[in-house]
C-alpha cells in the first residue's frame, strides 16, 4: 500500500517536474521576446509620432482629450509595430510551414489563396452593381470635367495577377475581380468614357502573363509595365487618339532600350509577408528596362521630403515608398512641354517611368492617399492629359472618393 | 484585448507577470489593486467608455454588498436590497442588450416606428453582470463576506483572465482567495500549461473550423449544397466548443498563474448521450448558475409536475435569452427545455442502458446539438448584422439553412465549394474530433502510470516538447493575424 503511494507521488513528480519545466521556459521565452521588441523600439520616435497624432486631432477634436490620448499612443504602437517584421518573420515562415504541410491552398482565410501553378494571389469578393455603377458615374464625372476643359482624359485598367480567362484558382475557389473590372468597364463603355483595358494584352497567352507577375506579391513585373505601355501606345496611335503622342514610342522600341537585372525591389513581397516563403519556388529576379540612351530627370515627392536628381536609373531605382499622395517628375531632356497627371494606384511605380521619357512633366497622384481637392489641382495645373490607371482590385478600396 | 493577439502575449501579460511577482511580491493588497487596475486597462484597451459603466456597476454592488451586510438580520429589508440590485443589474443588462430588440418587437407586432437607438453592446457585460448578483446574492445566502473594500469587489468583477468571457466565477468560489490565495511555481505552471491548451484550441482548431462555417453561412439558401451545409454546421459545432472552451482554458490558467483556482466550465460535452448529460459539460459555470440563482429560487424539482415544466421552461427560456437579443435565442433554449422535459419524463438516463444503445444515444444528442448550434448561428448572424444596421430573418435562415442539410431543399448533394472547404479543413475536422473526447487526459494518465525512470524521463521529455511546439505552432498562428473573434464576446 505504501509503496503504491510512493509511487504515485513519483509519478506524479514526473508531471509536475516537466510542467515546472514548462512554465520555466514560458518565462524564459516572454523574456526573450519582450527584450527583443524592446531593443527594437525606438521610445523617441514613439513619443513624436505619437505626439504629432495627438496634435493632429486635436485641432479637429479639442475636446476629446483622451480620445485623442488613446489614437496618438495608438497610432505611435502601429508605426512601432511595422518595426517589429524581423521578430515576426520567422513566426511567419513556420505558419506557411504548417499550412503548406496542412494541404492548404487557402493561406489567409478567404483573402489569399495558391494559385495551381504556384504563385500566391489576393482574392476579391464582388463589388454589388450599384457600387460599380457608383465608381463608373464618379469617373464619368471626371471625364465630363475634363471635357469641359478640353483636357483630353484617358482610363487604363492594368491587368491582374489572376488571369480573366484562365485564373489558375484551386477548385471550388471564387475571385471576382477580374468580373469587377468587366462590369465597371461596361459601364464606362456605355457612358462613352475612352478606356483601354491593358488585360487583353495577353489575353492569348496565360503562361506570359503569370511569368510577369511576382510569386509572392500583387504587383506585375516591369517588363509587363513596360509591353503595357507599348500596348497603349499602339492601341492608341490605331484609334487614332489625341491622347496618342502622350504615349509616344520614340526612342522606346526594344532595340532602343537595355535590360538590367537585379533582386527582388520590394523589401517585403505583399503576399510572402503574410504567409512566408514556403510556397514560393526560389527568389525572383526582377528585369528592369531602361533606355540605351543619356537620362536626365528630376523627381519630387514632398511627402517624403525627397528631390532626386539624375539618369532614369538613379532616380527612379530604388523605388520610393509607394501610398505618397504626389510626385513630380521632371524629364530635362524632352523638348516638348506635355505636362501629364497620372491618377493611380501602386501599379503606376513601374510604369511611371516610361511616361516620363516622352512627357516633360508628369504629376503622379495616388487618390488613396491624396488629401487635397484634385479637381482644384487639375484647375491650378492645367495638364494637358489626365490619365487614371487602376488594377482591378481597386475596386474595394479608397480609389474613387476623390472624384 | 484578447487573449490571443500579439499585444496580450507579448507586452500586457509579461509586464503584469513581471510587476505582480517582482516589483508587488511583498503585500498582497498591492498586488490586488495592480491586477484591478490591469484588468480595468485590459477592458479599456478595447471599450474605452464602457469601462466606466463596468467601474459603475462595481461601485453599486460594493454598496449592496455593504447594505445587504448590514440588513442581515432585518430580512424585508435584506430582499428589498437583493431586489434593487437586481433591478440594477438587470437594468443595465437589459438596456445595453436588450432594448434594441425589445423595440424592435413592438414596433413589429403593433405596427408601431417607434425609432430604435443603435445601442453598441459592452463587450463581456452578460459575464461581468452575473458575477456581479452572484457576488450580493452570496453575501446573502452567508457564502462570503462582504468587502469592505471596493477594490476588492472590483478584482472579483473585473480580473482580466474571465471578465470578458467568463468562466461566471461565484463569489463563494474566490471569497478568499481574493486575501488568502497562494501562488506557487506549481500552480504557475499548471497555469501554463493550461494557457497553452487554451491557446491551441482557439488558435489552430476553432478558427479553422470558423472560416468553413461562416462561408456556409453566408451563402444564400440557393447556392449552399447538403454536404456543404452538414460540413458549416459541424465546423460551427466544433468552432463554438473549441473557441469558448479554448477561451476558458486560457482564462483558467492565467488565474492559476496569479494563484487564483476557477472552477471548470467544460467537461468534454460531446461525448454526451444525452441532452441531460449534454448540458452537465457544456459551459458549466452558467448552467450551475441557472440551476443555483434561479431554477432552485423557483422551487425546483420539488415541485408538482406542471410547475417543475414551468420552472423548466423560464430557465431554459431565460438561457436562450441570455445568449442574445434575437429570437433564434430563445428558440434554441426552449429547444433544449423540450427535449430535457421529454428525457425527464421517459426516464431518458436511466432506460436504454445497454452499450449497445450508446451509439444511438451519441447520434440522438449530438443531432440535437449541431441543430441547435445552426440556430444559434443564425440568431449570431442577426445579431451581428443588427449592430451593423443591416437587417436579418434568423429564423428564416434557420428554417432554410435546416431544409438544404436534411435534403428538403432541392440543393445539390455536392458543389465544388464543399469539396474545397473539405480539402482545406480535413485535418482539423480530424483534430477536432479526437480532441472532442477525453483523449488527452486518457493518454496522460497512461504516462503517469509508467513506472521505470527512463520511461518517465522520456514521457516527462515528450510532455514538455509537445507543449513547446504546440505553443510556438499556436503564436505563429497569432502573428500571422487574421481570423481571431471569440463569439463569447458577444454575449
Amino acid at each position: 500500500m505504501n509503496d503504491n503511494i510512493n509511487t504515485e507521488r513519483k509519478m506524479e513528480s514526473a508531471r509536475t517536474y516537466a510542467n515546472r519545466i514548462l512554465g520555466f521556459l514560458f518565462c524564459l521565452y516572454l523574456f526573450i521576446v519582450v527584450i527583443q521588441f524592446g531593443c527594437s523600439t525606438n521610445i523617441k520616435e514613439f513619443y513624436w509620432s505619437a505626439r504629432w497624432k495627438y496634435e493632429q486631432l486635436n485641432e479637429s477634436k479639442p475636446n476629446q482629450l483622451l480620445f485623442n490620448l488613446a489614437e496618438g499612443a495608438g497610432h505611435a504602437s502601429n508605426i512601432q509595430y511595422k518595426k517589429y517584421r524581423d521578430i515576426r518573420r520567422p513566426y511567419i515562415e513556420l505558419y506557411g510551414i504548417c499550412q503548406k504541410h496542412l494541404g492548404k491552398d487557402c493561406l489567409l482565410n478567404d483573402y489569399l489563396v495558391r494559385l495551381n501553378n504556384n504563385q500566391l494571389t489576393f482574392l476579391n469578393p464582388r463589388v454589388s452593381d450599384k457600387d460599380i455603377e457608383l465608381y463608373a458615374q464618379k469617373t464619368q464625372h471626371l471625364f465630363n470635367e475634363l471635357n469641359r476643359k478640353k483636357i483630353p482624359f484617358l482610363f487604363v485598367m492594368f491587368p491582374y495577377k489572376t488571369h480573366k480567362e484562365a485564373p489558375n484558382l484551386p477548385r471550388g475557389v471564387k475571385d471576382y475581380t477580374n468580373d469587377n473590372a468587366d462590369r465597371f468597364l461596361q459601364c464606362l463603355e456605355k457612358k462613352k468614357v475612352p478606356f483601354i483595358d491593358v488585360r487583353q494584352l495577353y489575353i492569348d497567352d496565360p503562361d506570359r502573363h503569370y511569368q510577369l507577375f511576382y510569386s509572392g506579391d500583387h504587383h506585375w513585373k516591369p517588363e509587363y509595365a513596360y509591353e503595357s505601355y507599348l500596348y497603349i501606345s499602339k492601341i492608341l496611335s490605331e484609334q487614332k487618339s489625341a491622347s496618342a503622342h502622350f504615349f509616344s514610342c520614340t526612342g522606346m522600341e526594344y532595340k532602343d532600350m537595355k535590360r538590367i537585372d537585379c533582386e527582388n525591389p520590394f523589401s517585403i513581397p505583399s503576399q510572402e509577408a503574410l504567409v512566408g516563403t514556403s510556397y514560393l519556388n526560389k527568389p525572383e529576379k526582377t528585369t528592369f528596362i531602361i533606355p540605351k540612351a543619356h537620362t536626365d530627370f528630376i523627381l519630387e515627392c514632398s511627402n517624403l521630403n525627397l528631390e532626386k536628381t539624375g539618369d532614369l536609373q538613379s532616380v527612379f531605382f530604388p523605388f520610393f515608398n509607394p501610398l505618397q499622395p504626389i510626385v513630380h517628375i521632371h524629364n530635362n531632356l524632352v523638348q516638348n512641354d506635355n505636362k501629364v497627371i497620372l491618377i493611380s494606384d501602386s501599379y503606376s511605380l513601374f510604369f511611371i517611368h516610361f511616361i516620363s521619357l516622352n512627357n516633360h512633366n508628369v504629376d503622379y497622384i495616388d487618390p488613396r492617399v491624396y488629401n487635397d481637392d484634385l479637381y482644384e489641382y487639375i484647375q491650378t495645373t492645367h495638364p494637358d492629359i489626365v490619365i487614371f490607371a487602376i488594377n482591378p482590385s481597386c475596386f474595394l478600396n479608397s480609389i474613387f472618393k476623390k472624384f | 484585448m484578447i487573449f490571443s493577439s500579439e499585444i496580450f502575449l507579448f507586452l500586457f501579460l509579461p509586464f503584469v507577470l513581471f510587476v505582480y511577482y517582482c516589483i508587488l511580491f511583498k503585500s498582497r493588497t498591492l498586488q490586488n489593486l495592480f491586477l484591478l487596475i490591469m484588468s480595468l486597462a485590459f477592458y479599456a484597451y478595447g471599450e474605452p467608455w464602457f469601462v466606466f459603466i463596468m467601474m459603475a456597476s462595481i461601485a453599486c454592488n460594493w454598496a449592496f454588498g455593504l447594505l445587504i451586510d448590514k440588513f442581515r438580520e432585518n430580512k424585508r429589508a435584506a430582499i428589498a436590497v437583493i431586489v434593487a440590485m437586481l433591478g440594477v443589474n438587470l437594468g443595465i443588462l437589459a438596456y445595453f442588450k436588450y432594448w434594441m430588440f425589445i423595440l424592435g418587437n413592438i414596433n413589429y407586432f403593433t405596427g408601431s416606428y417607434i425609432p430604435i437607438p443603435k445601442i453598441m453592446l459592452p463587450i463581456g457585460i452578460s459575464f461581468f453582470t452575473f458575477q456581479a448578483i452572484s457576488y450580493v446574492v452570496d453575501i446573502y445566502r452567508g457564502k462570503g463576506q462582504a468587502q469592505k473594500n471596493p477594490l476588492n469587489v472590483g478584482l472579483y468583477i473585473a480580473f482580466f483572465p474571465q471578465l470578458i468571457a467568463g468562466p461566471i466565477v461565484r463569489y463563494e468560489t474566490i471569497a478568499d482567495q481574493i486575501h488568502n490565495r497562494k501562488s506557487t511555481f506549481d500552480d504557475f505552471s499548471d497555469g501554463v500549461c493550461r494557457f497553452i491548451v487554451g491557446l491551441a484550441k482557439k488558435m489552430l482548431i476553432a478558427n479553422s473550423m470558423g472560416i468553413v462555417a461562416d462561408a456556409a453561412f453566408k451563402l444564400p439558401a440557393g447556392e449552399l449544397s447538403v454536404t456543404m451545409a452538414w460540413l458549416g454546421a459541424l465546423a460551427y459545432t466544433f468552432q463554438i466548443y473549441y473557441d469558448f472552451s479554448g477561451y476558458s482554458d486560457m482564462a483558467i490558467g492565467l488565474g492559476r498563474m496569479f494563484g487564483f483556482h476557477f472552477l471548470e466550465n467544460f467537461n468534454y460535452p460531446y461525448v454526451s448521450t444525452s441532452i441531460t448529460e449534454f448540458w452537465r459539460r457544456w459551459h458549466m459555470s452558467l448552467s450551475s448558475f441557472f440551476r443555483d440563482y434561479v431554477y432552485i429560487p423557483l422551487g425546483g424539482n420539488r415541485v408538482s409536475k406542471p410547475r417543475l415544466i414551468l420552472n423548466l421552461f423560464v430557465v431554459w427560456a431565460l438561457t436562450g435569452l441570455w445568449h442574445g437579443a434575437d429570437w433564434a435565442f430563445v428558440l434554441w433554449g426552449l429547444l433544449f427545455f423540450v427535449f430535457l422535459v421529454f428525457e425527464k419524463s421517459v426516464g431518458f438516463e436511466k432506460r436504454l442502458t445497454s452499450r449497445w444503445f450508446v451509439p444511438l444515444k451519441y447520434v440522438y444528442a449530438m443531432l440535437i446539438v449541431v441543430v441547435g448550434w445552426v440556430l444559434f448561428k443564425a440568431g449570431f448572424d442577426a445579431n451581428q448584422a443588427v449592430m451593423a444596421g443591416e437587417t436579418a430573418n434568423s429564423l428564416a435562415l434557420t428554417g432554410s439553412y435546416l431544409q438544404t442539410m436534411f435534403g428538403l431543399s432541392g440543393a445539390p448533394l455536392f458543389d465544388d465549394l464543399a469539396y474545397f472547404h473539405w480539402h482545406e479543413t480535413r485535418y482539423f475536422y480530424l483534430f477536432a474530433v479526437l480532441f472532442s473526447f477525453p483523449i488527452v487526459p486518457w493518454l496522460v494518465s497512461k504516462g503517469d502510470k509508467i513506472k521505470n525512470p527512463v520511461g518517465q524521463f522520456l514521457f516527462s521529455s515528450a510532455y514538455v516538447l509537445l507543449f513547446c511546439c504546440i505553443f510556438i505552432i499556436a503564436v505563429a498562428y497569432v502573428v500571422k493575424g487574421g481570423y481571431n473573434p471569440f463569439i463569447y464576446f458577444n454575449f
